[in-house]
């Protein structure tokens, strides 16, 4: 990869983990280097394939469960305080 | 006081102070994601909605027996709870988690997509499906990373801990489950 970066820097900037200075330096190099910019719009578009698939919940009666858990957990605990 | 407000350390405190609704809180924060996650591990809704279930428990005894210790972030403590019964429950069947052409049958009973109407829904649902089988079809330990940091999002660092592997080992099976998913696309002339 050119201009100093390597592609796992770029995976790391399209998910936020790059240091401020990284960020500049890349966003800097983006304006000249059109490889990287064209590694990164690649980059982009397969993550943006990701996002299509939507965060799923857990079922009602799953959360109430845990909850009952909880709560029953918290009377034997009570219980044997006494 | 608003818990929506409150941070996870701090609810974390007051749980443990006793106060339960901290607790309904943190879950109602972090379900989707810890759910999500579990479920694209072990691609069964029953079975996500258990192992969901034993995170949660696992994550009150270790908080009741006073055995959390804040060296980092709660959700991602959680998350490692969920990988792990997700690694245990394969140990226990003695197999891995197997590439399926999945019909996507199921997704209509879990997805939310109340507000459209029934077309918008089947395409959402079937664009849905064909991301879920292209995730499936990954390598396992691509399809590991893939989960862990789009869906899950814990961080490369985080997730190298998790999957003991080095920062850059978990970034390289990143790239390459985003160059082979584009692959799939070509190959199988997927539209998404």
């Amino acid at each position: 990869m050119t201009s100093g970066f390597t592609s796992n820097d770029l995976l790391r900037y399209v998910y936020g983990e790059t240091s401020v200075e990284e960020t500049l330096s890349i966003e800097c190099s983006l304006n000249s280097n059109w490889n990287l910019k064209e590694q990164l719009e690649e980059l982009n578009s397969s993550v943006n394939i990701l996002d299509k698939f939507k965060l799923r919940s857990p079922s009602d009666s799953s959360i109430e469960m845990i909850m009952r858990y909880n709560n029953k957990a918290r009377a034997e605990e009570l219980e044997t305080s006494f | 006081m608003r818990l929506k407000m409150v941070r996870d350390r701090e609810l974390v405190k007051m749980y443990v102070s006793g106060n339960d609704k901290a607790l309904a809180e943190l879950i109602r924060r972090h379900k989707d994601r810890v759910y999500t996650q579990i479920y694209l591990f072990v691609k069964d809704d029953i079975l996500a909605e258990d192992l969901f279930q034993d995170t949660f428990i696992k994550v009150i005894e270790t908080l009741r027996r006073g055995k959390y210790y804040e060296d980092g972030k709660f959700l991602p403590w959680v998350l490692r709870i969920a990988y792990n019964l997700c690694i245990d429950h394969y140990r226990k069947v003695k197999r891995t988690p197997t590439i399926t052409n999945n019909d996507g049958y199921d997704i209509f009973k879990v997805l939310k997509f109340s507000e459209d109407n029934a077309e918008q829904t089947m395409v959402k649902t079937e664009t849905c499906t064909k991301v879920r089988n292209l995730i499936d079809q990954l390598p396992q330990e691509q399809r590991e990373v893939v989960i862990l940091r789009h869906y899950a999002e814990l961080s490369f660092k985080e997730i190298s801990q998790i999957t003991n592997v080095s920062i850059n080992t978990a970034l390289g099976r990143m790239r390459y489950a985003l160059i082979n998913m584009r692959k799939l696309i070509t190959e199988k002339q997927i539209v998404i």
